[in-house]
């Protein structure tokens, strides 16, 4: 579900390593986020961390099968599972102590928005397509959602996105706020370079 | 296979016709999609005590009505206003303001200004107020800073796009038509949600979405709340909550 690796001067990356459905985060993932981070957050020996999706996404956003209306998981898992994702969605981003970078290729949307908006720098490549997608599928985006958008896309921006459920392109997402930097090349590879240089001006 | 014909623009009268022709405004619906025109072009769309009266009987006629899935705010002629026609003029200045900070914002319905030509003054209140802005590239807005064309109000966020002028029309319309086929509750609960989120906190918005999410799931079950039944009921004078009846 994740995949956590330990790189040298202190660079922590979090990988969303679940392909097959396009990274969306499922209750295996929500939980396995919540340890990872309140584990992160904790660990004084980690001074930047990168997020980044394996398999050429980043995250198709919330797992529809796992956490709408139709869902077939038992009532207290699906409790449990929504618990750890306002925990980490709403409390564990914000109170990382590190530097936070994020990679962004492919499909980034919804739930993960959350990810960017308490991220200090975003890489995107050319590939990335971000935004709130929910309205096309009749659903109303989370407030914590969209409030987490507000933080990192311009007025104009969230707006658009949350009303249409169109979704940005690199640039655009560059242009609103939502992303730092577009990149030709791998964004990760770009990104644990960049964390590599903010864990060494930490100290 | 036969092309459908496409649909007739007809003139607005609101969801129950009773509205009285507008003064100095094009009110017409196709498609879900009420297409509201300022429409003073011999005066740069100026707007008067009559057109700004006008434009706030429509807007709040059309929040009511179902019929109305997206609303598009544009200038006949050759630009978007010029602003208030008499910079005195308390009643046009009241509606106006009136229509960008409360009927705007409140309505249901997303609304789209399209904008051309020149926009200026109290017009650009109207337009920051619309949900989602185009302008022509090569609009001309006066803000306090000076004179500023399509692209620099793009990056200073006073609208949402700018695009060619030629593609003005076409990029609005497939919008509209895209946001009237849009489910028309999810729209109005997303856009009070962009209203709201942004002076909550952490916790508040937690049980915003909550709440919203019941209120939701009561509106989309075709039921009343709960709360609004018993409402009814009380004013009704069928029951006597809380008393025993």
């Amino acid at each position: 579900m994740l995949r956590i690796e330990d790189h040298p001067e202190g660079v922590r990356s979090i990988g969303l390593d679940r392909a097959a459905k396009r990274n969306a985060i499922g209750v295996e993932l929500t939980l396995a986020l919540e340890q990872a981070l309140l584990r992160t957050r904790d660990d004084r020996h980690v001074h930047a961390v990168v997020f980044h999706g394996i398999g050429g996404h980043f995250s198709a956003g919330m797992d529809m099968k796992d956490f709408f209306d139709s869902s077939d998981r038992p009532p207290e898992v699906l409790q449990r599972a929504r618990a750890a994702t306002e925990h980490w969605r709403t409390r564990l981003l914000r109170e990382l102590p590190q530097t936070v970078v994020t990679a962004v290729q492919g499909y980034c949307f919804g739930g993960a928005l959350p990810i960017l908006a308490f991220s200090d720098v975003v890489l995107a490549d050319r590939s990335a397509r971000l935004g709130l997608p929910e309205i096309n599928f009749g659903f109303v985006p989370g407030a914590q959602i969209v409030k987490a958008a507000t933080q990192a896309l311009s007025r104009r921006g969230v707006a658009y996105a949350a009303l249409t459920g169109r979704s940005l392109d690199a640039e655009r997402a560059r242009a609103w706020g939502l992303v730092s930097a577009v990149v030709d090349g791998d964004p990760f590879q770009e990104a644990l370079a960049l964390a590599r240089r903010a864990a060494r001006d930490r100290g | 296979m036969q092309e459908e014909p496409a649909e007739q623009a007809l003139a607005y009268r609101g969801g129950d016709g009773g509205l009285a022709a507008p003064r100095h405004l094009k009110a017409t619906m196709t498609g879900g999609v009420l297409t509201l025109a300022l429409d003073r072009p011999a005066q740069h769309n100026a707007i008067d005590a009559a057109l700004a009266t006008a434009l706030r009987q429509v807007l709040e006629a059309a929040s009511a009505d179902p019929q109305v899935r997206v609303v598009v705010l544009q200038g006949e002629g050759t630009g978007f206003s010029c602003g208030l026609d008499d910079l005195e003029e308390a009643q046009a200045l009241a509606a106006l303001h009136h229509c960008a900070r409360r009927v705007i914002p409140l309505m249901p319905q997303p609304v789209i200004a399209k904008v051309h030509g020149f926009c200026a003054g109290a017009a650009l209140g109207l337009v920051e107020a619309c949900d989602i802005a185009y302008a022509a590239a090569d609009t001309a807005f006066t803000v306090s800073g000076g004179p500023v064309d399509g692209g620099a109000a793009e990056r200073s966020g006073l609208v949402t796009f700018c695009v060619p002028s030629g593609e003005l029309q076409a990029q609005v319309e497939a919008l509209a038509s895209e946001l009237a086929a849009k489910d028309a509750l999810v729209l109005r609960f997303t856009k009070e949600t962009l209203l709201e989120v942004g002076s909550l906190d952490w916790d508040a918005v937690l049980d915003f979405n909550a709440a919203k999410s019941a209120q939701l799931k009561a509106l989309q079950a075709g039921q009343p709340s709960a709360r609004a039944t018993l409402i009814a009921s009380f004013l009704a004078g069928k029951s006597k909550p809380g008393l025993g009846g």
